[in-house]
Order: structure tokens, then sequence, then C-alpha cells
């Protein structure tokens, strides 16, 4: 018994050992101040939208996220590389709330991510007003 | 019994794919038009398309012009599942006339 119990201390002592030496998981920072910039195409109902890049020890992606008020209900998600800034999305008429995100992977491979910003958070419009995206139907023809 | 001769619009669909339905909003035409979103309306739903793939709607339909003849400014709209409609579609001064003309005297024959 006494030989098992100094084996287990020393086996709680070396993996207190490995594990101080590893990276702890680190959280990218929040995209702050996001610039946002909002292109509006009503003829085909294509949005775009664009934020200012973030800087990371690791690679980064963005996620983005449109909930639509009218219908309640979450509609587009989208994972966008870090190179881009931009995102186009074709949605259903109604107005929208635009998030994002960042994402890394940590020293484990696992996926951590960023707070969300909104568009109608104002840290993340860069203290401008707040805004819903916002698509229209296009109106029939000409009357005969 | 009068023959009054159908009186159709015909419009091209929206080219929204979420459109559900299509209103038509009547005005009496004034200077300048008061047409708007808060001007009486007709619910045409779905209206059929034509041959030409236009959609009609026959005005004899809307109680809101079946007795009254006169100048009117008309606008269509698109509506979504939600309810929000298209910018107005318009066509103004459009005179209508939904009355017969009296019928002729007595017929003779000699």
């Amino acid at each position: 018994m006494r030989i098992y119990r100094r084996a287990l201390i020393l086996f709680i002592v070396l993996a207190s050992t490995l594990a101080w030496g590893q990276d702890t998981p680190t959280v990218p920072t929040l995209p702050e101040p996001v610039a946002w910039d909002l292109y509006v195409r009503t003829s085909d109902q294509v949005i775009t939208i664009g934020w200012d890049p973030v800087t990371f020890e690791r690679p980064i992606w963005y996620e983005l996220l449109f909930y639509n008020l009218e219908r309640r209900a979450w509609f587009a998600r989208a994972n966008v590389p870090q190179e881009r800034t931009t995102f186009d999305v074709t949605l259903r008429s109604g107005h929208y709330i635009v998030y994002i995100r960042t994402g890394a992977k940590d020293a484990e491979n696992a996926d951590v991510f960023s707070e969300w910003c909104s568009s109608i958070s104002e840290t993340c419009t860069d203290g401008t007003a707040k805004w819903w995206v916002y698509t229209y139907l296009a109106p029939p023809g000409p009357i005969q | 019994m009068a023959l009054i001769k159908p009186k159709k619009i015909l419009f091209p669909p929206s080219p929204s794919p979420d459109v559900t339905s299509y209103k038509l909003y009547v005005e009496p035409t004034a200077d300048p038009s008061q047409l708007s979103y808060t001007s009486q309306s007709v619910d045409m739903g779905m209206p059929a398309a034509e041959a030409d793939g236009r959609l009609g709607f026959d005005l004899g339909g809307a109680d809101v012009l079946r007795t009254v003849d006169g100048i009117y400014d008309l606008g269509v709209v698109a509506i979504d599942d939600v309810g929000n409609e298209s910018a107005m579609s318009t066509k103004l001064g459009v005179a209508l006339d939904f009355s017969a003309p009296d019928a002729p005297g007595p017929v003779e024959v000699l």
C-alpha cells in the first residue's frame, strides 16, 4: 500500500509539472473599434457587410450571424477567412441584426472565440448609431 | 341589362422571391396627388399571370371603384409573408368609367 501511495504522489507531481509547461488557452481580443461599412444593393437583395481587421498572434477567422426580426429566427451563418473583411449575403426581405466574432485555435487546437459584436452595439459600431440591415422588396413593374 | 367593359390593370411582378401577394392603392386624383400607403386599398392576393408574364387584376373587383367613375391615381405594391410592402409602382390620372350610357328609346318597327 505504501508503494502505491508513493506512486500516486509521484504521478500527481509529474502531471502538475507537465500541465504547468502547457500554453493556457487564450481568447482573441474583441474586434473593436469596428468600423462598419454597409452597402445595400436593393435590386437583388445582396447585402455587403464590412469590418475592421483583427490582428492576433494566431490565425483567426470571422464568424457572422444574421438575425431576422420579423421572423424571429437566425437566418444565415458564415465563417470568413482572416484575409477578408467583407462578406456578401443574400437575405430575405426584412430587418436584420448582424453579429460578428473572431475565432481562433488554441494550443490544443480547440476553437476559442471572442465575445459577439453586433450592429446594435455602440462599442462595435465605433460609437456611431446602431443599425439594422433592412432588405427591401423590389416593387412591381409599371402599371398598364 | 347594361354591359360594363372589363377594366384590367397589368403589371410585371416583383422580382423578389419573398412576395406572397399584391395590394392596389387607389386615390382620386388631386393636385398634388395624395396617393400613399394610407390611401384606400384592395388586396389583390396573387393575381393570375397573363401569357406575357404580367400579372392582371380586374378593377371591377375593387369595391372602392365599382360605383364611382372618375380620374384616379393607382399604386401597386408587393407584400411578403410578414407584411412588408415594397415601394409603390404607380400610374397617375387613370380615367375609370363603370357607368353604361342610358339605353336608347323604345324600338319601333315600321
